[in-house]
């Protein structure tokens, strides 16, 4: 027993090591110097100065100001994660770092440039992606996209500057799939959204690599609210991908995102997420996607990091033929509870839904799959397929799996499937006869276990996902 | 129906009445509640359900020591049992049911002894409360029936399964088509006691059925299986439970419905397992048909694990009749109507299989084949 105890507490103490030396990677912390910051706390009042300071047009003012009504109005949400800690007046909705939107990486100031350098966002962007943007707190600080795209009539810019500049189109759009009213968090962000990205593909136009955006929140006690929409028109296509991280402080950040889709017929969006926030890191989004005719909505969505998240990317298959595929990841560690999931709501006739759902807990983690696949009287030939898996790692994690069917129609195949469970036995044995330690045939077989997701991504992502369960994984054998 | 004196029960029907006071009547907010019209509930406020009901037994044993009475009887074995497992302020309902409770039957196995019962329940607005209790080593074979009936019914069991006692519990329900009926089934399960559930959930306006099953000893086994038919506008609610609280303990639930016309369901299905209770093995599936185009079907089977080294699964499907199916049964010159007869009754054949008393399987057939013809 005494040996056994010795290589746990040997265990523990290899993983602080790694756990400092990943923060190494994204738990830097730059000082905090501002162009402005408003007030802690939110009231009237600020949505007002944050419209003012934008110099929105004043239909945004108004919606900004009912939706902070609503907000107000709006219970907390009592199922879910525990989120009833959240004290709203203690966060600072809005920090502009710059004074300008940079076009180039050298235009970036320098504090900020090296963050971004250090999380090897230039390199990427020059290795694999025809576009990118980075948002530090409030504000996207770059953005750029690849001049042929822009030709092709491509507009990829943040929020923010597509409202501005796009105003007819952002007006027609914006808020029509996720109305203010949808959620209390939907609410908020509506109030107080500053960033996030702008992304038109205009008819036919095929974009083949992915264009990124990167979030990092750096201070401390700070509230994130970006808000993305991504219009596709026919025949288009495009992959979008994002990362969040964030340093550690011992005060909790909140991040309250809305992103709205719509994909018209014959488009495909493939959006990724790699959710890496830090562990005090609230994160609760909401994602939609309106899918017309023969149209196709791919979420790939990762969570490892945040302290608790709540996210539900949907689909709502509004015309005859769409597609909607949902890819849900989550690692779940010490004091987290990720509660993730997915929405498939069928509309109309031939529309097809498949959702998967991977998670990993462990050091008392606790991931929960809650989930919808919903058909309306009168969409016939539906096919819905949902699939979860859930790993437990060790005694003290834990793993929910709450799926809702809710179906109207007969003309329907509705399947769902799910497993919980620890590693097997037998395939940890196997490994090590084959000469590997504990700990490293554990993390072979998770990364296999959620191998689905990491072959959507491009190489260096699914590289850097590999590497990261492996820094979650290390230590992790008691 | 006078109901004893006994100031035991006074008071604890007392105290049932006070917690319907405060508590409150479910709303859409409610989870159990989301998809139903819970609004005739109200009627309960005014109906007290001190109704008529009228219970018959039969009983088979080889033991003289095995008591099968009116609780009301034998309010001396009843109050060291009622409401320990189902607890009077759990919700409105149940208050309601403990507040009115009068009829329903006691049924005490000793150690080792063995019995079959069969049981015969009419009621008209009531609250039937049935005790079993099972000792060490007993075993006890159940049939109960409720076919007649009025108004509002609300029922509620408690078994209790002492070490290596082992329970086949089957309950069929077929109330005329204005029946609301809620039923609450609970057993608690000792050391590698054995319980079999099994439902036939066919009639009534509103029914829904409350299954939980506490496995608190290690060893303990538990199979529940649900065979449900909606037609008309009836609503058909099932919630199956499986509470894991100890190490190496094993359930199965499989539920199986036809949804025709109008008619809606809801099934719940939940396997919550406890941090101590590791090796646990638990499995949960629900299948559900539509038939018609109005029918409505909703799922949600849901998994709570805490505990890391168990083996907990769940399946689910809703569809329809297999088109290939029906075409390759009616190019062989059958109508559509006797195709959709065949396939449903291939449907719940794997199910029905598993219905080892012929009697109880012979008249699940019927009633689907009758059904299926109306």
């Amino acid at each position: 027993m005494g040996s056994k105890e010795k290589v746990l507490s040997d265990a523990a103490q290899k993983q602080k090591l790694l756990l400092e030396k990943d923060y190494s990677k994204y738990g830097f912390k730059d000082p905090e110097q501002y162009v402005y910051r408003t007030p802690k706390g939110l009231s009237a009042e600020i949505v007002e100065e944050i419209s003012k300071i934008k110099g929105e047009p004043k239909w945004m003012t108004e919606f900004r100001l009912k939706a902070f009504e609503h907000f107000k109005s709006r219970p907390m949400p009592v199922w879910g994660a525990d989120i009833s800690k959240i004290n709203f007046d203690d966060f600072t909705y809005y920090i502009k770092p710059t004074e300008k939107k940079a076009k180039t990486w050298e235009e970036v100031p320098e504090t900020i440039r090296k963050t971004f350098d250090r999380l090897g966002i230039p390199e990427a962007e020059r290795k694999f992606l025809a576009g990118s943007g980075a948002m530090y707190e409030s504000e996207t600080v770059y953005h750029s996209i690849q001049d042929k795209l822009t030709k092709q009539g491509v507009i990829f810019t943040d929020m923010d500057s597509g409202l501005r500049e796009h105003e007819d189109v952002v007006r027609k759009f914006f808020s029509t799939v996720v109305p203010f009213t949808d959620n209390k968090f939907a609410a908020l962000n509506s109030a107080v959204w500053s960033g996030g990205s702008f992304l038109y593909v205009p008819e036919g136009v095929k974009i083949e690599l992915p264009l990124q955006a990167y979030f990092r929140i750096n201070a401390a006690r700070m509230g994130q609210f970006e808000r993305t929409l991504i219009i596709a028109e026919k025949n288009s296509s495009v992959h979008y991908l994002e990362s969040c991280t964030a340093p550690v402080y011992s005060t909790d950040s909140l991040h309250a995102a809305v992103v709205e889709i719509i994909a018209m017929p014959g488009s495909r969006i493939q959006y990724t997420t790699i959710q890496n926030w830090s562990s005090d890191v609230f994160n609760l989004v909401t994602k939609r996607a309106f899918a017309y005719d023969n149209s196709t909505v791919f979420w790939i969505d990762c969570n490892i990091g945040s302290k608790v998240t709540m996210k539900y990317p949907s689909v709502f298959l509004l015309g005859e033929g769409a597609k909607g595929e949902i890819l849900s990841v989550a690692f779940a560690s010490r004091g987290q509870h990720i509660d993730s999931g997915a929405k498939a709501v069928h509309l109309a006739p031939n529309t097809k839904s498949i959702i998967t759902s991977k998670s990993i807990s462990k050091d008392g983690g606790r991931t929960t799959y809650r989930g919808l696949v919903k058909v309306r009287r009168g969409a016939t030939g539906v096919k819905s397929n949902v699939r979860c898996d859930a790993l437990i790692l060790d005694e003290q994690s834990a793993s929910d799996t709450i799926p809702y069917m809710e179906i109207d129609e007969k003309d329907v195949t509705i399947q769902h499937e799910a497993t919980v469970g620890k590693i097997s036995e037998e395939q940890l044995f196997y490994l090590m006869s084959r000469g590997l330690k504990e700990n490293e045939a554990m993390s072979m077989i998770v990364r296999g276990f959620i191998e689905e997701f990491t072959k959507h991504l491009p190489l260096d992502y699914a590289v850097e996902m590999n590497r990261l369960i492996e820094i979650e994984m290390e230590g992790s054998v008691g | 129906m006078v109901v004893s004196s006994d100031v035991w029960l006074e008071e604890f029907r007392e105290n049932a009445r006070k917690e319907f006071q405060i508590q409150k009547f479910p709303t859409a907010k409610d989870e159990e509640w989301r998809y139903i019209d819970y609004k005739f509930l109200k009627q309960l406020e005014q109906i007290n359900l001190e109704g008529k009901s009228e219970i018959n037994f039969k009983l088979e044993t080889n033991s003289k020591a095995v008591i099968a009475t009116n609780i009301n009887k034998n309010f001396e074995i009843a109050k060291n049992y009622l409401g320990k497992i189902i607890s009077l302020n759990k919700d409105k309902l149940i208050s309601a049911h403990y507040a009115n409770i009068g009829d329903g039957l006691l049924l005490f196995l000793p150690k080792n002894s063995s019995a079959t019962l069969k049981l015969n329940i009419s009621a008209t607005n009531s609250a039937i409360h049935n005790l079993i209790v099972l000792e060490e080593g007993a075993k006890l074979n159940y049939f109960e029936n409720y076919e007649q009936g009025n108004g509002f019914v609300v029922d509620a069991t408690e078994i209790f399964a002492a070490e290596n006692s082992q329970i086949n519990f089957q309950s069929f329900q077929d109330f005329p088509q204005d029946v609301y009926h809620l039923s609450y089934k609970s057993a608690a399960l000792r050391r590698y006691a054995v319980c079999d559930w099994n439902f036939g959930c066919f009639g009534g306006q509103f029914s829904r059925w409350k299954i939980e099953t506490k496995l608190e000893g290690e060893g303990a086994q538990s199979e529940n299986i649900a065979v449900f038919f909606g037609s008309g506008k009836q609503h058909i609610d099932i919630t199956t439970i499986a509470q894991h609280i100890v190490p190496h303990t094993t359930n199965n639930i499989l539920a199986k419905g036809v949804m025709k016309d109008s008619s809606s369901s809801v099934f719940r299905g939940l396997i919550r397992i406890e941090k101590p209770a590791q090796k646990t093995d638990s499995y949960l599936a629900d299948h559900t048909l539509i038939l018609n185009k109005n029918a409505t079907a909703n799922s949600i089977p849901s998994l709570q694990i805490e505990a890391n080294d168990v083996r907990a699964t769940h399946g689910a499907t809703i569809g329809q009749l297999d088109k290939e199916q029906m075409f390759y049964l009616t190019s062989r010159g059958l109508s559509e109507k006797e195709a959709e007869k065949l396939i449903v009754s291939g449907f719940f054949e794997p199910v029905l299989q598993k219905i080892l008393n012929d009697e109880v399987r012979n008249r699940y057939q019927q009633v689907i084949g009758q059904r299926l013809s109306e």
